[in-house]
């Protein structure tokens, strides 16, 4: 392993640490702030993480080893995507493809459903129910988004299409919409508002709260973790795209860049969630269809245009 | 022509179209409607600037005052005074019909069923045809389809501003005048119905009353 290849290990591993934790507390503190109270500090999620970790847990007799394990097979799904993802701007230290990405974060989706199944609770059976259901309609524009910039590149590395080489007058047409249609699906995913509101505690209105409701200790930690990086290198994803126009761009400008619209991402999810009302469970189709079509016409520009 | 202005501007006008089937509130589409017609218009205006054309200035700039400020008001007024909010579709929901209305858009750009006699730069007015014709059959209450209507005739605006020699002033007025009427008439026959049947729901009017 060179020199180079071993810092940008280093990097990686230490902001996929680092970085989840302190986006969660800073979306909190922004909350706190947006709603006039003081808030918890930025850092309170580690001493959280460091809390569950602690703790001992306690796990219902009817479960199986599925329950056990769901966590574990999660967090090991998202931490080489946040290896294959160039979302921190600069290479990332995988080689990875768009289509193994997409459908390992479902294979951790899956087995965090199967774990709420297990303990054969109501509200984890609706939330794992209610969480497929909405991932059945944001992955298509997860990944049609996504293949439209492949398509354009020829490639479905993300090495190669997040910084094509030659950009086609076009991609401003094909950029803006692929932005919406991952912004839309990746909040939808992320379980954020206007799909679903993380800070809510009613049991019928709830969807990831409800799937992890059953996890304490260990278990709850890895599962937070999991999310959290889940949310960051998701969020770089969408920043590397709006960063597009502007490769290629020196390392350390695509860094701070990148860093700079994770923040954004999370601020704007703060504000999302002290401004705005969750939508209704019917209405999100609606919206998601938006993200769809969005993705699909995307496709269909570089199709036409080549 | 120069399709440097009406590319970018007809592509952000047909997604106006498409962003209006998937909407249900009524206020939104008029004010998407409003929008669009605003950019054509300006568009038109545009384009009359570049080759001095006064008539084409006139006309644009009549459209985007009438049409694109004019009507999406007194529409909003109909809308209030009636009393509805949302318009769910029949048929299809809009979360089914807007990738529907996609698809065909995808396969009349990409197979051109027509031929070649209409040139590229008049793809966005094929687009802005089809979305308003989606809208007209597929909704519910009559404002809708008013809406639908317009958003049709934008289409065929468009597809005179993108012709090398567009349409002669009066033409182009007259047509307006036509809109305008045809729109201020619709609004009240919507008020009639309404207050001959308590709703404006076009699937109900089925039964005949004496």
């Amino acid at each position: 392993m060179t020199l180079a290849a071993g810092i940008t290990w280093a990097v990686y591993v230490a902001h996929g640490l680092i970085m989840p934790l302190l986006l969660a507390g800073f979306i909190r503190a922004g909350k706190a702030r947006l709603q006039n109270r003081r808030g918890p500090s930025v850092r309170q999620p580690f001493w959280d993480l460091a809390k569950l970790l602690g703790k001992g847990e306690t796990i219902s007799e009817t479960t199986t080893w599925v329950f056990r394990w769901s966590p574990v097979i999660g967090t090991a799904a998202m931490a080489p995507i946040a290896l294959m993802v160039p979302w921190l701007g600069v290479g990332s230290p995988l080689p990875g493809d768009l289509f193994l990405v997409v459908y390992l974060a479902a294979a951790g989706k899956f087995a965090s459903g199967l774990a709420a199944l297990d303990p054969g609770s109501s509200f984890g059976a609706i939330g794992a129910s209610r969480e497929a259901a909405v991932s059945v309609q944001a992955e298509p524009a997860l990944v049609i988004g996504l293949a439209a910039l492949a398509a354009h590149a020829h490639s479905s590395s993300f090495q190669v299409f997040l910084s094509p080489r030659q950009a086609g007058p076009h991609l401003a047409v094909v950029i803006p919409l692929v932005i919406v249609a991952l912004w839309l699906a990746v909040t939808a995913d992320l379980a954020r508002m206007p799909v679903d509101d993380p800070a809510t505690h009613l049991e019928l209105t709830m969807i990831h709260e409800a799937l992890v409701l059953e996890n304490s200790g260990r278990n709850l930690a890895l599962v937070e973790l999991a999310v959290g990086l889940k949310t960051v290198v998701l969020f770089g994803l969408v920043a590397q795209v709006i960063l597009i126009p502007w490769r290629p761009l020196p390392d350390s400008w695509a860094y701070l860049a990148s860093m700079g619209l994770i923040v954004a991402g999370g601020a704007v999810v703060a504000a999302a969630e002290s401004v705005l009302v969750k939508l209704r469970w019917r209405r999100i189709p609606n919206l998601l269809s938006f993200a769809i079509t969005a993705a699909a016409l995307a496709c269909l520009v570089v199709a036409v245009k080549g | 022509m120069d399709a440097l202005a009406i590319e970018p501007v007809g592509g952000a006008v047909v997604l106006l179209g498409l962003w209006m089937v998937g909407l249900t509130h009524l206020h939104s589409k008029l004010w998407l409607y409003g929008l669009q017609t605003l950019a054509l218009g300006l568009l038109a205006a545009w384009i009359g600037v570049q080759h001095a054309e006064p008539a084409l200035i006139a006309a644009g700039l009549a459209v985007a005052s009438v049409k694109g400020l004019a009507i999406p008001i007194y529409l909003g007024r109909v809308i209030r005074r009636i009393g509805c909010r949302r318009d769910e579709g029949v048929l299809l929901g809009p979360p089914l019909l807007l990738p529907a209305t996609m698809a065909a858009l995808g396969a009349i750009l990409l197979l051109r069923p027509y031929g070649e006699e209409v040139p590229v730069s008049a793809l966005p007015a094929v687009g802005l045809v089809i979305t308003g014709m989606v809208l007209m059959v597929s909704r519910r209450l009559a404002v809708s389809q008013i809406l639908g209507f317009l958003v049709l005739e934008n289409g065929v605006f468009v597809y005179t501003v993108a012709q090398p020699h567009s349409m002669p002033l009066l033409v182009e007025l007259g047509v307006l005048l036509d809109v305008l009427a045809g729109t201020m008439l619709a609004g009240v026959l919507a008020f009639r119905i309404r207050d001959s049947f308590d709703h404006i729901d076009v699937t109900e009017l089925r039964h005949l009353r004496g």
